[in-house]
């Protein structure tokens, strides 16, 4: 067990003694080591190689955004392992901006009893930072910094504040002292009688308990005044109606999204990220979800979004990082951050959601096109616009078209591309929404990618209403905004330096492009600057 | 509303008869009319034109297979559903063998206070063959019939024996008398102390958004007089929310379960197998799965009706939706599928084998390797009426399958395709597609995305496709466990052809058959190997 590290109080002393220190020197370079990956993305958070998984703590402290991530920097038992995360700590960033980030040194390696530091969320308090997490073989424990790069974590005497016994046959299984409940990834918040902590997890359903197979996904809600003495409430919310039988409520995120409701932002170990809205009632402790939505759609863990860590910023933002799992045999590092993603409620509570404008900072050679038909069954390659680190907004009307969309990342002669389309919804097809797509059957003639069906999701128009994309490409990774109502993220490998092109197509009848700008997105790490506007 | 048509009694006397009978001409007129339509099947049973739905009352009677279907003589106006289902009757068609079929008239016209004949399904006895169906403003009734054909339909005297109050601005809700309970689409069936009856229908909320799937279970010592013994099964487990249980089949399927055959007003067809305790009249669910995946009502899988033949198999037919603007005639039925369990009480598929006597002027391929990442276009095979079996050895491909009703140019493809089981990844099965983004250039198509369904090969297990194509229709049967339908409209006679393809790595064919299919309608045998 390493001691966590201790660095100066001070703004300036951390600044100083962080340009000396090895560890980030360490990640400086294994990032310099990983640039020829072209896989490696421009305006993405990767890690400094070696093994990343979900995203922890989000949170804003005293004007800077940190993020903390699932990170293995040592493998200490083979992948695939009952105990494969053993050591897992969480890694750490700090941005000015949730855009340009900066390595900073692990913040917390598993205390003395705890297998590993898993997924957990973050509270800023008034003067410090509350980190909780589940670790293994203790239960779910806190640390706590208060320094201005949150670099000194303390963990308190009373860890593990809610203890549990692991099953040493399954390091997932994590029982409270009475067996009454299971722990596993907790977040944190506070109301005016102290402090809640929710543990997500899975229960006995009505058919099993499995799970990913037939367990009832459950978060559990526990009570301290103080952080210190912890109470179970039982069960915030239990649902074995909206999400499909198996699916557990596993790093969950719980804040207001508006006067009158909370997002559940979670994942479950059977479809990834997904949501519930609804009501909390501070006197009962329950949540009552009205609605449920997925963030992914298709496969999870081939390509595709996984865990949320998500904070409301010092601007009232609700804010969500997903980490986005590989889609090809594993390297030397692996997976992305989306981006920063902004969550709010229509008047009609349904969610909403785009990507924080901070990103605009990193636009640059903006192309604009004018109006114009995308004919019948054609396919437009666009002679000014390509790129592997690109924006594209586009505006297009579907008009008659049975799907119309774009190709990007797209070889001249086709052998690689990727097809984000939109199949316009039909008016009289009951619950029949229109669908957005992301294809990428043919994204990669790479050896080592593996294969998986389009991520598809609803998106349903209103009449007259234009498909309004906001496409981002990031070399390896894809998320498409929709009229802010939808986003598909996907992880696409194109292996040929030439599969740069952007096209549009319509099929079955003629649509009509609006508008389309498109922007070269600067580099956020040195050692990619060279590939922008390639 | 018109009194039941009456038939001479002798089989002999039925079939002069239908010789002569102006409905029966007419329907074969009507075919006749419609055969300049490039999207009729050859040996897929459609409607005679107007408006057909879904299939009803499957049974086999005296040796005869008949297949009954939801029927608006009178096509479809303008206005909605509200106007339309009025007169809604149950047409009919009679196979010695499941795939020829023959047009006979309308079994069931809307009879009494009924403004219409919904979905239902049969019984047959030793003497009789029993038809239940629902009927707004009225409630379940039953008619019966014990001719040759089936021609001589009577109703019930007791008719409503299910009564129920229908909503007047909802045709889709009938109240039990006392509001306990939604009546809708019924089956039946008999046991040693009566006869059963289910009403496939929903609880607790609206259809298609929020509401609890239940099928009410009934009983009946003499057809007359039924009891309501309350759900027999409800679910809000394994469905998604807001499926109901609409068109309930139920029959045996052995290993002592039972698969109950259904469809949801949101995801359309579906089942569950599990166990159906005799004594407490309630059925435990082991498992759900879905006959459809993507989209419903866009070219996809709609309802089924389901039966237990002479042979003992448990058959299923599905009509299948269009995904075009409605034409004069609309909906093709599905091959008749033979269901099954396999020892671990999963279900297992396949089309009845009485089809393989369709099968000329067979080819065949392989063995042989599809490169990688190029397509391989089968030179001198093709059609628009064929059946395609292929076994492939997945190998290391990303992806891998098949290019059918291919134009030359490609303009015009639809891709059936699998995706491989990826080692480690819990909970990702294999991904069996068929992807019609680029099936037509009509412009009167509707878009939808690929449908996609679960399907994963053991180690070392290749891949067995028996892909029928008619046309407007393709039905991918996979290694007996999954089967992926949808239609789609090739609108160039030279969309016949076939490549197949491989992505990342190079897969091995171990053999590709194709026959052309012969026309089971007289007025396309013109077409046949086109």
């Amino acid at each position: 067990m390493t001691p966590d590290a201790q660095f100066p109080l001070t703004l300036e002393g951390q600044l100083q003694a962080l340009a000396g220190n090895g560890e980030v020197q360490g990640y400086r370079a294994a990032r310099e080591r990983l640039a020829d990956d072209p896989a490696r993305p421009l305006y993405h958070f990767s890690p400094p190689g070696k093994e990343m998984n979900d995203p922890n703590g989000l949170c804003q402290w005293q004007g800077r955004y940190h993020l903390f991530y699932q990170y293995q920097p040592v493998r200490l038992e083979p992948l695939g392992s009952p105990r494969q995360h053993r050591g897992i700590s969480w890694g750490h960033t700090v941005s000015d901006d949730l855009v340009n980030w900066r390595d900073l040194p692990i913040a917390l390696r598993p205390a003395e009893g705890e297998l590993g530091c898993y997924s957990g969320q973050t509270l800023v308090d008034e003067e410090r930072v509350i980190a909780i997490y589940h670790a293994p073989f203790a239960g779910n424990a806190l640390a706590l910094a208060s320094d201005p790069l949150l670099l000194n974590w303390e963990r308190p005497p009373y860890n593990p504040a809610i203890p549990g016994n692991t099953d040493p046959d399954n390091v997932g299984v994590c029982h409270g002292p009475d067996g009454d409940y299971l722990l596993f990834d907790p977040c944190i918040w506070k109301e005016e009688d102290g402090y809640y902590s929710l543990s997500g997890t899975y229960t006995q359903g009505s058919r099993g308990s499995t799970r990913s197979v037939d367990a009832l996904g459950v978060v559990h809600i526990f009570h301290s005044p103080d952080l210190k003495e912890w109470q179970w409430l039982g069960p915030m919310v239990a649902d074995e109606v909206l999400a499909e039988p198996g699916e557990d409520m596993a790093v969950p995120n719980f804040w207001p999204i508006s006067d009158d409701r909370h997002m559940l932002l979670l994942f479950s170990h059977k479809h990834a990220g997904r949501y519930y809205i609804g009501r909390y009632d501070r006197e009962t402790h329950r949540f009552t979800p009205e609605t449920h939505g997925r963030m992914n759609f298709g496969p999870w863990t081939l390509g595709s979004l996984h865990a949320p860590s998500a904070t409301v910023d010092d601007s009232g933002r609700y804010l969500g990082i997903f980490n986005v799992k590989e889609g090809r045999d594993p390297r030397d590092w692996n997976d992305i951050m989306s981006l920063p993603r902004h969550y709010w409620l229509a008047q009609d509570n349904t969610l909403r959601m785009a990507p924080v404008p901070e990103l605009e900072g990193q636009r640059f050679n903006e192309v604009r096109m004018a109006s114009q038909e995308i004919a019948a069954n054609s396919e437009q390659l666009l002679e000014n616009v390509s790129g592997q680190a690109i924006e594209i907004e586009a505006v297009i009307e579907p008009g008659e078209a049975r799907e119309v969309g774009l190709t990007v990342l797209r070889s001249p002669d086709t052998a690689e591309q990727t097809r984000i389309s939109f199949y316009a919804s039909l008016q009289d097809r009951h619950n029949n929404p229109g669908w957005l797509q992301i294809d990428s059957s043919q994204s990669s003639l790479a050896d080592d990618v593996h294969g998986r069906p389009p991520e598809q999701g609803p998106l349903a128009l209103a009449a007259d209403e234009a498909l309004h994309l906001r496409i981002f490409v990031d070399r390896s990774i894809i998320e498409v905004f929709a009229n802010e109502r939808q986003c598909l993220t996907l992880r696409a490998y194109p292996s040929r330096t030439d599969s740069a092109g952007v096209s549009l197509f319509a099929r079955g009848g003629a649509a009509q492009l609006r508008s389309l700008n498109a922007w070269q997105m600067r580099s956020v790490w040195p050692e990619l600057k060279q590939f922008e506007g390639r | 509303m018109d009194g039941a048509r009456q038939f001479p009694h002798t089989l002999e006397a039925q079939l002069k008869a239908l010789a002569q009978d102006e409905e029966v001409l007419g329907y074969t007129a009507a075919r006749e009319a419609l055969a300049a339509d490039p999207a009729r099947p050859l040996y897929h049973l459609s409607a005679p034109g107007k408006y057909m739905n879904d299939p009803n009352g499957l049974c086999q009677w005296q040796g005869r297979y008949h297949l009954f279907y939801q029927y608006q003589p009178a096509g479809l106006e303008p206005g909605g559903f509200q106007p339309q289902y009025r007169g809604i009757s149950w047409g009919h068609a009679v196979s010695d063998d499941l795939v020829n079929w023959r047009d006979l008239p309308i079994a069931l016209h809307p009879a009494g206070i009924e403004p219409a004949c919904f979905s239902g399904q049969t019984l047959v006895e030793d003497e009789r063959v029993i038809a239940m169906y629902h009927a707004p403003f009225a409630g379940n009734a039953l008619a019966l019939a014990s001719d040759p054909l089936l021609l001589n339909w009577e109703r019930h005297p007791n008719n409503p024996v299910i009564p129920g109050e229908t909503d007047p601005d909802n045709v889709g809700d009938s109240y039990s008398p006392d509001g306990e309970y939604l009546i809708f689409d019924p089956c039946i069936w008999k046991e040693e102390d009566g006869y059963y009856a289910l009403s496939g229908v929903y609880m607790q909320g609206s259809r298609s958004v929020d509401c609890l799937g239940v099928a009410h279970i009934f009983h009946s010592k003499d057809l007359s007089q039924w009891e309501w013994l309350g759900p027999m099964v409800a679910d809000d487990v394994l469905a998604e929310a807001g499926e109901d249980m609409a068109v309930p089949n139920f029959w045996p399927i052995g290993n002592g379960r039972h698969l109950l055959l259904l469809y949801s007003h949101k995801r359309a067809g579906r089942y569950y197998i599990g166990r159906y305790d005799r004594a407490t009249h309630r059925f435990t669910p082991e498992t759900h799965g879905r006959m459809n995946y993507g989209p419903w009502t866009i070219g996809s899988l709609h309802a089924p009706t389901a039966t237990i033949d002479d042979l003992g198999r448990y058959l299923g037919i599905f009509n299948v939706k269009e995904g075009r603007e409605h034409r004069d005639w609309n909906d093709v039925m599905t091959l008749a599928r033979h269901y099954w369990l396999a020892d671990d009480n999963t279900l297992r598929m396949a089309p009845v084998p009485e089809l393989e006597a369709l099968r000329f002027d067979e080819q065949t391929r392989g063995p042989l390797e599809i490169p990688a990442n190029e397509e391989l276009l089968l030179e001198g095979i093709g059609g628009q009426a064929i059946e395609i079996e292929a076994v492939i050895d997945p190998g290391d491909a990303r992806e891998f399958g098949l290019k059918v009703l291919r134009s030359p140019d490609g303009a015009e493809q639809t891709r059936v395709s699998w995706y491989p089981w990826q080692f480690g990844r819990r909970a990702n099965p294999g991904w069996l597609q068929i992807d019609p983004a680029r099936s037509s250039l009509a412009a009167d198509v509707h878009p939808r995305p690929p449908e996609t369904g679960p399907l994963t090969l053991a180690e070392g297990e290749a891949l067995h496709l028996r892909i029928f194509i008619d046309r407007s229709i393709i039905e991918v049967f996979a290694n007996e466990r999954q089967c992926l339908t949808l239609r789609v409209y090739p609108e160039r006679e030279d969309s016949r052809g076939i490549s197949l393809f491989a992505r990342r790595r190079p897969v091995q064919l171990r053999s590709l058959k194709v026959w052309q299919m012969r026309s089971v309608w007289p007025e396309l045998k013109g077409r046949e190997g086109q």
